[in-house]
């Protein structure tokens, strides 16, 4: 389902199935609050999966490749390139999927833990290559000394994708995401305000 | 001789994808268990598995590979023909500045302070010649010897040396600390279970231990492996017991 689509089903639905220029939830409102409902779904099914196969793949037509990236190599830091989008916070940095280069070379992820360990055992494992994100940028350890180029597939960050770019939702998921987004816009307790905080005006009634 | 070789990362990445690891997050972490299990059984396993062979730069003192963990020989290289050394554990490290050295040879050269050694190129023991690789230099043991500091990894030479010869150091490795890519396909089963074992170790102690008891019985399959000998050998060995001594 594409974004443009998911806003408009959300927004339908507020609006009791007939749309109309009166309503108070605009496009914009909608939008603002995918990327928390899709990332919902996206945990759900990623547990589902886990639980139902033991399969911690998601579906790979939500993957967005990028290819031949620039890699930076500053003088007095490791090797890095930049992401040219941002990917979903996925734990363990499981919003890249993967990093390779021109020579299939497959880089292996490196957790927080990993890193005390990288010094040493970077020099022990020679040949193995390791990649670690810190926010768009993407360090790279034990880089061949040629490589320029490097491509990286990443689940994109909902916020980030247009209205004509797929939304990351495994099939069956998608009534579940519209229902958290409707829910937030309408399950709403409606309090009246209570400005002097004496809580004497919400018990007028 | 050729060996069938699989890498560390194939290894770890089968793991990885056999417990579910899509990312290869845990890819890291097998890797250093492959390592662990590598390492022990360099340790371990019969001497053909780990003893390596190492040609060094020739020097007084020799330092030793990272992967060192002891020597079985030392010896000298020259022209195709090698000398073991002797272990002498009275020598003690000596290196010589330029200027001592350039010294000790012109001590050589004139004759001084010879004592009762041999100069290299002689090495005439008064009896007979020793051959020009157990040379011989100013106040130094000339008979071949070696010493090592373990707690440095130094091996300190007790001789000269022929010009052009090479320190040739035949030793234990630990296997890793040089660097690993790829090990013997034939010890892959039971560093898959080794690594596993760890990796279970602390979260899942049941599964850990059904995998060490795997790797236990894959261990013991590559021990028999490079314990093997031929009938024939066996043969052979018997055989030499029984001979009789010449007449």
């Amino acid at each position: 389902m594409i974004k443009g689509i998911f806003t408009d089903l959300v927004l339908l639905k507020i609006n009791g199935g007939i749309m109309n220029t009166e309503s108070a939830v605009k496009r914009e409102d909608i939008r603002a609050y995918i990327a928390p409902a899709i990332n919902w779904a996206m945990m759900k099914s990623y547990y589902l999966n886990i639980q139902s196969e033991g399969n911690r793949d998601f579906p790979s037509q939500f993957y967005g490749t990028f290819n031949d990236l620039d890699i930076v190599r500053p003088a007095s830091a490791r090797p890095y390139f930049i992401l040219p989008k941002g990917y979903v916070p996925l734990p363990s940095n499981q919003g890249i999927r993967y990093v390779t280069d021109g020579c299939d070379n497959t880089y292996t992820p490196l957790q927080d833990s990993d890193m005390a360990l990288i010094n040493y055992y970077s020099k022990q494992l020679t040949g193995v290559h390791f990649y670690r994100p810190s926010g768009n940028q993407v360090q790279l350890i034990g880089l061949p000394k040629l490589m320029n180029k490097i491509s990286a597939v990443v689940i994109v960050d909902v916020d980030q994708l247009t209205d004509d770019d797929i939304l990351p939702i495994q099939a069956g998921q998608e009534v579940d995401a519209i229902n958290v987004c409707v829910e937030f816009f309408t399950g709403q307790r409606q309090l009246p305000g209570d400005k002097l905080n004496n809580k004497a005006d919400i018990n007028v009634a | 001789m050729s060996r069938s070789l699989t890498p560390v990362k194939v290894i770890a990445a089968d793991i990885a994808a056999d417990i579910g690891d899509s990312v290869g997050r845990h890819q890291f972490r097998l890797m250093r268990k492959v390592l662990e299990g590598y390492r022990d059984m360099h340790l371990y396993v019969d001497q053909d598995f780990s003893v390596k062979t190492q040609i060094l730069e020739v020097d007084n003192v020799i330092n030793m590979p990272c992967d060192f963990v002891y020597e079985t020989k030392v010896g000298i290289l020259k022209d195709g023909k090698i000398a073991v050394m002797s272990l002498d554990k009275d020598l003690r490290k000596r290196k010589l500045t330029d200027s001592q050295t350039l010294g000790e040879l012109n001590d050589i050269w004139c004759g001084i302070g010879l004592w009762d050694a041999y100069t290299f190129y002689n090495c005439y023991s008064g009896v007979n010649y020793l051959g020009e690789l157990y040379g011989f230099g100013g106040v130094y043991n000339t008979n071949g010897f070696y010493n090592i500091n373990r707690q440095t990894g130094e091996i300190y030479i007790g001789s000269m040396m022929p010009e052009g010869a090479q320190i040739i150091v035949e030793y234990k490795s630990d296997g890793t600390s040089e660097g690993l890519e790829l090990v013997p396909t034939e010890v892959v089963m039971a560093l898959k279970y080794f690594a596993k074992s760890e990796f279970y170790a602390d979260t899942n102690p049941s599964l850990s231990a059904m995998n060490r008891l795997n790797y236990e019985r894959e261990y013991r399959k590559v021990k028999a492996l490079y314990n093997y000998r031929t009938a024939l050998f066996m043969a052979s060995e018997v055989q030499s017991y029984h001979k009789s001594s010449p007449r």
